[in-house]
């Protein structure tokens, strides 16, 4: 009686064991990253006309592409970081990132700019935390001219929009990750009705006399403050005709005109790199998909398989030894264990390499991709840097003017140069395709 | 008696002598060195002159000739503020140990506005060629659309109506090389009047009808045209001067 009963209990664990087994091996094999098409964040757009003085231009930073250093390439390549891909698109998506706080209606001028461009109103940088056709994060701060911080390293990230991938109308209609941007854009306002309409007057005016201050700092000083909290305060203004004023107003519209010329660089660069770009992403979320579900599977029927394996080699003799039906059902239940188990676990082992073939596609278009990409971005860089330098050159030569005028002006005598010759930059030579290895 | 007279004729005569040789015009090396600069470049304002010349405020004859010179000095700063970028080698000429406080202001002012001019050309040019680009490229996908059309005008149409960030990317890259899309009003800004124009006049002008060539054959009437429009700030007088160098340049052409 007693072994009839342990034999009940032995077979009744192994019919147990057995379907969840089957259980699991049919949920994991069935269970796969399920992406949808994301619900849109709606951007807060401006229902009232802004004044114009309470309008505050903004600069958008080229992200920092979020590459660790001392990584080889090897190692890159596991995280999904291309660094030449990632230098398109810490410029791709600043230029996004403005086109979106551009659409909301609630700011002057929103420009992409290299940081060496300064003293504007509102400034927003960030950094490419992660970026696939799959998933993107940002992190972002905003500040201001005063130096109040609106946005503190936060983050942001978002799931690809499926929907964008669908058609290659709807990609380029809408960015898969459009909600990151979005959601950017609606806090900065958020932050930004916060602050009464003096502040907004003082944030422009600081962000002036900050310019100014650079350009002439013994003419414009004593017209800013620090306060203790470390922000900056107007303690006065220049007067409404101050000569120096309006020589360095006129130079601030050239200031503009180059952050107009540059910002028109990066547009011209994004315009041109969206359509690859885009496919690129999409290509890339499939292949990322499939590799996941391979994975996926894999893991699945590999444990399983290995499990099934052992159960079958491990089960007790549970038959009597005249028991030859018994023995006949047993050796029949182990000699199918092991052979579904073996043949769960090849299955399983194919799957890695079908895996491993999708990463393979992936690295393959991603290098494709970058080969694309990279000599736009060389160029970009080079007309920007070319520019930049230009006026940094020219600056330098301003700069020395409005202190010989400003000693003139109050009674120091100078020895006035020669002239000095206007800074003409020859041309932008093109970028050979190839300049960028 | 006789010798009395001898003398005072004598002295009578030295008299007159002297009158005489005061009442006749002086020649003066600064005078001709000034009307030689101003004719480099006719950029010396009339102090320049008048410090030159050293003559006394009293002699009839440095007056005159102060005034002959400093008139010819007036049209010349006329000129020189009319067009700073043509008179460049007149403030070289003019600077110097010997100037005032006003002159090497003016000096320095010129400089200024000189290397304004230079550098709104060089930008201007950027823009134009950014514009170009851009044209071209859009062009580009309007032709490759336009042959797709017929197979996805319905999904277009779809994506079209929906998108904030295709439309603004559209919009950032259009705005791009034409200013800021936003003209600020400075009334809340540091000072009210006078106050600095928007950079349209920086704004490249590819986006417009209008294409300005390059100017490498340009004769001197069309150089000073050019130059003009460049370094005006009015944006309606910097439009009819480019106009009048486009007329200009048709008619030249035409000959």
């Amino acid at each position: 009686m007693r072994g009839l009963s342990n034999k009940g209990a032995t077979a009744a664990r192994m019919q147990t064991a057995l379907a969840l087994c089957c259980v699991l091996l049919g949920g994991t094999g069935c269970v796969v990253h399920e992406t949808k098409p994301q619900p849109h964040v709606a951007l807060v757009q401006a229902n009232e006309q802004i004044p114009q003085d309470q309008l505050l231009d903004v600069v958008v930073h080229p992200l920092d592409p979020g590459i660790p250093p001392g990584l080889d390439p090897q190692a890159l390549e596991k995280k999904l970081i291309n660094p030449d891909i990632r230098q398109a698109e810490s410029r791709y998506m600043a230029n996004l990132l403005a086109a979106t706080i551009t659409t909301s209606g609630e700011w002057g001028a929103v420009r992409v700019a290299p940081e060496v461009a300064q003293y504007f109103d509102v400034t927003v940088q960030g950094k490419i935390l992660e970026s696939t056709g799959a998933k993107l994060a940002l992190e972002i701060t905003v500040k201001d001219a005063t130096g109040r911080i609106w946005i503190n390293a936060r983050r942001y990230e978002s799931p690809a929009d499926t929907g964008s991938y669908k058609t290659d109308a709807a990609l380029k209609a809408r960015d898969p990750f459009q909600n990151v941007y979005t959601n950017i854009a609606n806090d900065m306002m958020t932050a930004r009705k916060t602050l009464k309409a003096a502040d907004l007057r003082d944030i422009h005016r600081v962000a002036q006399l900050e310019f100014a201050v650079d350009l002439a700092p013994q003419a414009m000083g004593g017209y800013l403050a620090t306060q203790p909290n470390g922000q900056v305060k107007v303690v006065r203004l220049p007067a409404q005709d101050d000569p120096m004023e309006l020589r360095i107003d006129r130079i601030r519209e050239r200031d503009a005109g180059i952050v107009d010329t540059v910002n028109g660089y990066y547009a011209n660069f994004s315009d041109q790199m969206a359509s690859s770009y885009g496919e690129w992403r999409r290509a890339s979320f499939e292949e990322i998909d499939k590799e996941q579900r391979a994975l996926n599977q894999a893991r699945a029927r590999t444990y399983l398989g290995a499990a099934a394996v052992l159960a079958s080699v491990l089960m007790p003799n549970q038959c009597g030894v005249y028991d030859l039906n018994c023995q006949r059902v047993q050796q029949a239940a182990r000699y199918a264990g092991a052979v579904g188990g073996t043949a769960a676990f090849l299955s399983g082992l194919k799957k890695y390499s079908d895996a491993k073939v999708h990463a393979q596609t992936l690295k393959e278009m991603s290098e494709t991709f970058q080969s694309e990409v990279a000599p736009q971005v060389v160029d970009v860089e080079g007309r920007t840097l070319k520019l930049t330098g230009t006026a940094d050159e020219q600056y330098r030569q301003w700069r020395e003017m409005l202190h010989q005028l400003y000693l003139e002006q109050n009674g120091t005598p100078t020895h006035v140069e020669a002239q000095a010759t206007p800074v003409v930059p020859s041309p932008v030579p093109p970028v050979a395709a190839d300049a960028a290895h | 008696m006789h010798s009395a007279l001898i003398r005072s004729a004598l002295s009578l005569a030295l008299v007159v002598g002297a009158v005489g040789c005061a009442s006749s015009p002086a020649p003066s090396s600064g005078g001709s060195g000034q009307v030689s600069g101003a004719g480099a470049g006719g950029g010396t304002p009339p102090s320049a002159q008048k410090a030159s010349t050293p003559q006394p405020a009293s002699n009839p004859t440095a007056e005159s000739t102060g005034a002959a010179s400093g008139a010819g000095a007036a049209a010349g700063a006329a000129d020189a503020a009319a067009a700073p970028g043509g008179g460049s080698a007149a403030s070289a000429g003019g600077s110097g140990p010997g100037q005032t406080s006003d002159e090497r202001l003016a000096s320095i002012d010129k400089r200024f506005n000189d290397s304004l001019g230079s550098f709104d050309a060089e930008l201007r040019r950027q823009q134009q060629e950014l514009a170009k680009s851009r044209d071209a490229r859009q062009a580009a996908a309007a032709g490759s659309a336009t042959a797709a059309t017929d197979a996805q005008k319905s999904g277009q149409k779809a994506g079209d109506s929906g998108s904030a960030a295709s439309e603004a990317s559209q919009g950032n890259s259009a705005k791009s090389g034409t200013g800021r899309s936003k003209q600020r009003d400075h009334s809340g800004d540091l000072k009210s009047e006078g106050a600095a124009k928007g950079p349209e006049d920086n704004a490249g002008n590819g986006a417009t009808a209008r294409e300005i060539p390059d100017g490498s054959d340009d004769d001197v009437v069309a150089r000073r045209l050019r130059q003009a429009a460049e370094q005006e700030t009015d944006p309606e007088l910097k439009e009819k001067l480019w106009q009048e160098y486009l007329d200009y340049k048709k008619n030249a052409q035409g000959k």
